[in-house]
């Protein structure tokens, strides 16, 4: 399978006086978009805070798409955010039938 | 004019993270001079949410001029790595280890943007929807009708 990203943490500069929810939905595994993430966004007491979120534990986020939501009960203002990534180089869905094979191989003359 | 050497097999590594069991399965044309699989062995690197290397120890008669691997099963895995340790038949001492391609994948992680509209750091001026008042007086023609 190809186009398979890990996500490994997100960090955001926000404001958020009533704290919020932000929620990271991707397709994997299974195929379909479903939310993966559910973070806590603590109420800021400053203008605007920075805080870093890990999305490796249990393990690894992982999907081909990504979508991301917030909600509040209060105003969020939302100022900045990234997102760390790589792709995956060889991924195996065998939930999907998917399987790695090589051509048949010869080591030398 | 060169031949394909016949190649003895003993030992593949994975270097792997998979979400359950898996299975990694080696065929060769030998001995029936047709790809079949010679060798077929599950393994399972759940336990851990890194990737971890896995040595698949073979028979020892797995031969063959042509190698073919397949790794396929009910979970998903990263393949981060694959090697052979093989050895030309008939040359004594001459295992090494014979890296098999896979697409890579980068040790680091690249930083992608929310798709956040910018807020900006400054201030701009906004004037107020006021009508302005003029600083100086000026003369006006009152309408006044004449007295006749």
């Amino acid at each position: 399978m190809e186009g398979v990203n890990q996500f490994k943490d997100l960090t955001l500069t926000y404001y958020a006086p009533s704290g919020a929810t932000f929620e990271i939905s991707t397709d994997l595994p299974g195929g379909s978009l479903g939310v993966r993430r559910t973070i806590a966004l603590l109420a800021t007491v400053g203008e605007r805070e920075t805080d870093t979120f890990p999305l490796d534990n249990p393990s690894l986020l992982e999907g081909r798409l990504i979508k991301y939501k917030v909600t509040s009960a209060g105003p969020v203002i939302l100022y900045e955010g990234f997102i760390r990534f790589r792709r995956v180089g060889t991924y195996i869905d065998g939930a999907a039938g998917d399987k790695w094979e090589t051509q048949p191989l010869s080591l030398g003359a | 004019m060169g031949f394909e050497s016949l190649w003895l097999y003993r030992e593949i590594e994975l270097l792997v993270d998979t979400s359950g069991p898996m299975t990694l399965t080696l065929l060769t044309e030998l001995p029936w001079q047709k790809m079949q699989l010679r060798y077929s062995v599950p393994f399972d690197t759940a336990s851990s949410t890194e990737r971890v290397p896995v040595k698949i120890r073979l028979p020892g008669d797995v031969k063959g001029k042509l190698t073919q691997l397949r790794i396929d099963g009910p979970n998903q895995a990263r393949l981060y790595g694959v090697r052979v340790f093989a050895k030309p038949l008939g040359i004594e001492s001459a295992w090494r280890w014979y890296v098999i391609p896979v697409v890579e994948t980068p040790e680091g992680y690249a930083a992608a943007p929310l798709p956040i509209l910018p807020t900006p750091e400054g201030w701009s001026a906004m004037k107020l929807p006021l009508i302005e008042t003029p600083l100086e007086a000026s003369w006006l023609d009152l309408p006044v009708d004449a007295i006749e």
